[in-house]
């Protein structure tokens, strides 16, 4: 009778209800119902093995779903290891112009299998374009047609902004692929590069890349540098902590769209160098409420 | 793991999981709806590609985020259209049409009218830059025609009138606009003063079939606009 661990107790009316068989030891370990009818004096009422019974079962419940959760936890773990050790980078990619590359273009002459060194330099980095980490690239100020539309309610700026003219000093066809602010080796200037295959003027074109020349008309492109700002718009999701879902918004008040929220320039595991995969349009309704 | 670090994973997820639900109902959007062409179409679609073929993404129909037209909708990817459109007139007509089907509603007819192909694009899905899918929907279609109720034609001189100038001073049996709108109907173009497809129409909601942008029980969505 001392051992029983459920303690049960009858109501004013003599009848023992649920909420009356109270579990008296808090250990983790199942409780051994058949015990508890054989130390339980009145445990031949049918009601009240029933009840306990049930509560037995919402017991084993609870332990059931502590343990998928574990599973679930487990395996999330994995997925996330194995994302780390699985993470693309720009070697290989299109975006690597090197002389090793396997990506479009290699590169020859001096210096020119360091890759890094196309858009990125340890010293006398761009000071124009502050968001970017040592930018190695001239940006262009002026001269592009903005995107613009009857129905926006969001703001455009007048010219691209940060992260959005450093990819456009390439992809705009103004900026020639070689021409850095530091080339690679002793002393700031080296000898010019010659790409495999050729691309004409080393700048990029229509002809030779229909598909990534952007040119400085961006007038058919979705619109960057654009301020984020869903009290203009509700067809858009809002922003937490400058990012809409996992997309990332840039500038020094993180809510500026650029180039760099849908596009990682450094991994083009998700092609073309998607931050997400498309399926189902899922990246343009990560921030698009149709 | 002890119970009540399981008890509060559970309630963040209990509340992930009803977020989710809930936004799936209070967004009607166009991945339900007739205007989704992909594979990820509702089985009941009359036009959705085979299940793995074509492409699965939605939007991509209609837009694409680079090389879009400039003259359509926002970042429209269909091919403009070279369909010659008789336009519709009355003698009765007080307001002013314009010669040929404007922006927005040059839009919807780049697929309505049957002249460009379901899969013809700007710039179709994946990487590089090709301008045909070369798919096919359900029986070899892969444009309009086939549809009785959504197949306009290049003939709207059977249909309410597009690219009209709204202007009640023409006409006082219509409603006053104010701000570019009638009744919270949108008018469209550079003057905001334009009636198209899209002032009844909103084409990535069939909450109130076909695409209206309200219900039209009593015909409110004609009264909205027409004084009778």
């Amino acid at each position: 009778m001392l051992k029983m661990p459920y303690q049960i107790v009858k109501n004013k009316h003599g009848r023992v209800n649920r909420q009356n068989i109270k579990r008296l030891t808090y250990n983790r370990c199942r409780i051994n119902v058949e015990e508890a009818k054989c130390n339980n004096a009145i445990g031949q009422n049918s009601r009240i093995n029933k009840l306990i019974g049930e509560r037995e079962k919402r017991e084993m419940n609870k332990t059931n779903r502590a343990r998928i959760l574990n599973v679930i936890m487990a395996i999330s773990f994995i997925i996330v290891l194995a994302g780390i050790a699985d993470a693309a980078t720009i070697t290989g990619s299109k975006h690597d112009l090197s002389s090793t590359s396997g990506g479009k273009y290699k590169a020859s002459g001096t210096g020119a299998d360091q890759l890094c060194s196309f858009c990125h330099t340890p010293h006398f980095g761009s000071s124009a374009t502050a968001n970017l980490p040592l930018w190695n690239r001239t940006t262009t100020a002026s001269g592009y047609t903005m995107y613009t539309s009857a129905t926006i309610d969001m703001t455009t700026a007048a010219q691209p902004q940060g992260v959005s003219a450093a990819c456009l000093s390439c992809h705009d066809g103004v900026v020639a692929l070689d021409a850095l602010m530091n080339k690679p080796g002793s002393g700031l200037t080296g000898g010019a590069l010659t790409f495999t295959p050729a691309i004409t003027g080393n700048k990029m074109n229509a002809t030779d890349n229909p598909a990534s020349f952007i040119s400085q008309n961006l007038s058919n492109d979705h619109p960057i540098s654009i301020t984020y700002d869903t009290t203009k718009d509700t067809k858009f999701i809002a922003a937490v902590a400058g990012k809409v879902g996992v997309l990332p918004l840039y500038g020094a008040s993180k809510n500026q769209v650029e180039c760099g929220t849908c596009h990682n320039v450094h991994d083009n595991s998700v092609s073309p160098f998607l931050r997400a995969s498309n399926a189902g349009s899922a990246l343009c309704l990560a921030c698009h409420i149709t | 793991m002890n119970n009540c670090a399981v008890r509060i994973i559970l309630l963040i997820i209990s509340i992930q999981i009803s977020l989710v639900a809930f936004m799936a109902i209070a967004q009607a959007g166009v991945i339900n709806t007739k205007h989704n062409l992909s594979s990820s179409a509702p089985g009941t679609n009359t036009f959705k590609l085979a299940p793995g073929t074509g492409t699965d993404q939605v939007c991509v129909f209609c837009h694409t985020p680079h090389y879009g037209s400039t003259t359509s909708a926002p970042l429209w990817n269909k091919t403009v259209t070279t369909a010659v459109y008789t336009m519709y007139s009355s003698a009765t007509l007080d307001m002013t049409i314009a010669g040929q089907p404007q922006g927005i509603s040059a839009a919807c007819l780049s697929c309505h009218d049957g002249t460009v192909a379901f899969d013809t694009f700007l710039n179709a899905p994946g990487s590089g830059f090709s301008k045909q899918g070369s798919w096919t929907w359900n029986g070899g279609k892969n444009d309009i025609k086939t549809s009785t109720s959504a197949y306009v034609s290049a003939d709207l001189s059977n249909d309410h009138p597009i690219s009209v100038t709204y202007d009640a001073t023409k006409d006082p049996a219509f409603v006053v606009a104010v701000n570019g709108r009638v009744n919270g109907l949108p008018l469209y173009g550079s003057g905001r003063n334009q009636v198209e497809c899209a002032s009844c129409h909103d084409v990535h909601d069939n909450t109130n079939a076909p695409f209206l942008r309200a219900a039209n029980g009593g015909s409110v969505l004609c009264l909205k606009c027409h004084i009778k």
